[in-house]
């Protein structure tokens, strides 16, 4: 169930004194110095499809699905990490953008399962959004591929389901870690291909968030250590049910998910 | 006591340097003579090493390539007096191997002692410094500005206008990197001049940190190069004994040190921004630019991050002025490029020349063609995400935009020769395979692109839905070169697109039967 849904421009709000005038896709929109490209644009109601942003965490340009053209610059620089500037003619929509995100989409969808219809996050799923938006419509690299299907999933959480098959490593759940819980509990482990969320060599995943949840022994190895059991687990529980991922709950702050993390309490 | 000189960098240790140096100890023990050996760095000329020189009232006369078992022949034909011997190759200056290259950056590699700051000093080291010293930070960088340097790392960005964007930024510390991961496939020459002539990279690090305002300088060189790592921090250490590094250089008043920091195995590491996350000790991971590293770098600090071969050419510019160093090269390409010449040719080694010689003149008449003496098919310049040129683009001139033009580039100068042999498609795969390796596995067109890459080149070679996956193949080429993160994404189609293009047999299932590579491997 699915409540009403916020808009996520994308990168976080900026303030500043000075702004800057540009125009995007023939209209033109002030905003305060520091904006992305891809926030400018949300503002105005253009919307760029994309991934890896989301307005609670810094840029991270890992996706490359918000690539844009900047009239006088080489290439298709990512407007999320992109700040915008005065003067600047930006052009978020044509055939060779189109054409770019669907060959990242084309990647994305090489490598995750086609269980669409039976994944709990049917019909609230970014990255099925986002494939519908760039009309994604056949997949030419096949599905026989090196991939990560078979991942395993890790439910040793008793509130969520880590199903690391539909992860696309993003990297949200890590930088909110960093960025707003500071707690620093995953990372990323292994390169390129073999990259994987991590909560640390070989353990499993949700062990280390479980840690937080009003679990007498781990409650005691945390306060042990820390002294602030309740906090920290509770932040960061709360982090992810309201920002992040969860869907199906009872927030008002529903941002969408890619299917990865599953809240189980509601379903 | 008649001194010798015995290259101790890692390619002549691999070619036995060693080993000579223990034969020869041993026979002047047993013939009673005293000898004073300097263990230098390489001249470059790898095929002659381990290349020995005996000091002479002409010169230092050169022998090689000497092998230990030589050595008691040598010392027959009086070696000591530098006499006659069929190894013997003259005062290698003289030598046309060396004599025709233009050597300003690796002018004193091969010849002095790299630990002695006298040494140093005797041919003209710190004679830079000396003057930067006496100048304003804005004079230095326009010095550089003037030379027309640009980054020898591969970007080719010029050197100081960088510097500028660093001293022009208000810091409570700024920062000079020296990007030392050498890690393209055929290049050594950071690591030659690390081993044979380390305080030329300490002097060019000094001289950028007062144009800059930096006070604390990094090396960020690999874990393979052992032998550099050691002579780099011996330098250091003999710099700042003898005031050229540390608090109040030479009495200026100014301060700067070195650290040097290792890595850990990673070719990614060698993209700037992920160096700055490595070297701050996080996961070597590419970061998104702007903020450029110039800005915001090193701790969040205004930083300078330049190659080895861009920092070890200011001592020259600083000494003799940018005009001068400006005099050399071509075009826009100005001063000298350290070609690195590798792979199947009969005489490899770092060639300094200026910028315009062709392809065909380094590979002909320095490298002697090939080794194998089979015909020559294809050269890779510019390391792995480089492009390969057949026989008609040998008359590209060694500058920047004229291999931009021709679809390639001179990176970091590392030329790769391959014979008739190669498979031009496996080359391809290779590239795709590299990349996965390698990829940080940040961004989606690198990570999944370079895994999907390998799979559609294996399909064409297997002759399966040629027409489709040729177009699945191109289209995988423009989006990683237009929508990956960095340049090891964005330039990983360089080698499949001109193997494509200038061997596009390789790539037929049919034709392949019949190709010199495939009966080779048959036989």
């Amino acid at each position: 169930m699915t409540l009403i849904r916020e808009l996520d421009i994308g990168t976080p709000i900026r303030v500043s004194d000075t702004t800057v005038t540009l125009t995007i896709d023939g209209e033109q929109v002030t905003v305060p110095k520091g904006t992305s490209i891809m926030a400018a644009a949300m503002m105005m109601g253009t919307q760029i499809p994309k991934l890896c942003a989301t307005d609670s965490l810094e840029p991270f340009g890992s996706c490359r699905v918000c690539l844009v053209q900047i009239e006088g610059r080489r290439g298709y620089p990512a407007s999320c990490t992109t700040p915008a500037e005065d003067a600047m003619v930006v052009h978020t929509q044509n055939a060779d953008i189109a054409k770019r995100r669907r060959g990242v989409l084309e990647l994305y969808i090489s490598d995750h399962p086609l269980t669409c219809l039976t994944c709990s996050a049917n019909g609230d799923c970014e990255l099925q959004d986002v494939a519908g938006k760039v009309g994604l419509r056949d997949v030419r690299y096949g599905y026989a591929g090196e991939n990560h299907l078979d991942a395993p999933t890790d439910d040793s959480n008793p509130y969520f389901t880590f199903e690391a098959s539909k992860c696309i490593a993003c990297s949200r759940c890590i930088r909110a870690c960093e960025e707003i819980q500071g707690t620093f509990a995953l990372t990323m482990e292994g390169r390129g291909f073999e990259s994987k969320i991590s909560a640390g060599l070989g353990m499993r995943l949700l062990r280390r968030l479980r840690a937080g949840l009003p679990d007498r022994d781990a409650e005691r190895k945390i306060g042990d250590r820390a002294g602030h059991a309740g906090t920290f687990g509770g932040d960061h529980l709360r982090l992810l049910r309201r920002r992040l991922f969860l869907q199906g709950g009872n927030e008002g702050r529903n941002r969408g998910s890619h299917g990865a993390l599953q809240g189980r309490q509601s379903q | 006591m008649t001194r010798i000189y015995l290259p101790q960098d890692a390619a002549s240790l691999a070619l036995g340097a060693d080993r000579v140096l223990r034969a020869l100890q041993a026979e002047a023990a047993r013939r009673n003579l005293a000898l004073d050996i300097v263990r230098t760095g390489s001249r470059g000329a790898i095929w002659l090493e381990p290349l020995l020189e005996v000091e002479t009232a002409e010169g230092r006369i050169a022998y090689g390539p000497v092998s230990p078992n030589d050595i008691p022949g040598l010392l027959d034909a009086s070696l000591l007096s530098g006499s006659a011997h069929a190894l013997r190759i003259g005062r290698p200056e003289d030598h046309p191997w060396f004599a025709n290259q233009q050597r300003l950056t690796f002018v004193r590699c091969g010849v002095v002692d790299p630990l002695s700051v006298e040494d140093y000093r005797a041919h003209g080291g710190f004679a830079g410094l000396e003057r930067a010293l006496t100048m304003s930070a804005e004079a230095v960088v326009d010095e550089v500005k003037t030379s027309g340097l640009r980054g020898r790392g591969g970007a080719g960005f010029p050197t100081g206008i960088k510097w500028n964007t660093v001293r022009m930024t208000p810091a409570d510390r700024k920062y000079i990197v020296c990007n030392a991961d050498e890690g393209d496939s055929g290049t050594f020459a950071d690591r030659m001049l690390m081993e044979g002539d380390p305080l030329t990279l300490v002097e060019g690090m000094t001289i950028a940190a007062i144009g800059v305002g930096a006070t604390k300088g990094y090396i960020y060189t690999r874990s393979e190069y052992p032998h550099a790592v050691r002579t780099m921090n011996g330098a250091i250490a003999a710099a700042r004994l003898a005031g050229w590094l540390g608090d109040n250089i030479k009495g200026s008043g100014r301060s700067f040190d070195i650290e040097v920091r290792v890595g850990a195995g990673a070719y990614i590491c060698g993209e700037e921004t992920s160096l700055l996350d490595s070297l701050e000790g996080k996961r070597g991971q590419v970061r998104a630019k702007p903020p450029l590293p110039a800005i915001q770098g090193l701790f969040g600090r205004p930083t300078v991050m330049n190659n080895v071969l861009s920092l070890a050419a200011v001592p020259w510019i600083l000494a003799h002025g940018g005009a001068a160093y400006a005099a050399f090269g071509m075009g826009r390409s100005r001063g000298t490029l350290a070609v690195q010449l590798a792979g199947n040719v009969a005489r490899g080694g770092l060639i300094e020349l200026a910028f315009g010689g062709t392809l065909r003149d380094l590979i002909e008449n320095w490298g002697g063609g090939t080794a194998s003496g089979r015909p020559f098919r294809a050269v890779q310049v510019g390391g792995p995400l480089g492009a390969y040129f057949p026989e008609r683009l040998l008359d590209t001139p060694m500058d920047y935009e004229a291999f931009a033009r021709a679809g390639g580039l001179l990176g970091h100068g590392g030329v790769v020769v391959f014979d008739d042999t190669v498979d031009l498609a496996a080359q391809a795969r290779f590239a795709f395979a590299f990349c996965a390796i390698e990829s940080c596995g940040k961004c989606t067109p690198c990570r999944i692109g370079a895994v999907r890459g390998v799979e559609v080149i294996d399909r064409l070679v297997a002759g399966i839905e040629t027409v489709k996956n040729f177009e699945v193949l191109e289209d995988l080429c423009e989006l990683m070169t237009d929508a990956s993160l960095c340049a090891m994404g964005g330039l990983t189609p360089i080698p499949v697109t001109s193997a494509l293009t200038h061997f596009p047999d390789d790539f037929d299932h049919k034709l392949r039967r019949s190709a010199p590579h495939v009966a080779q491997a048959a036989e």
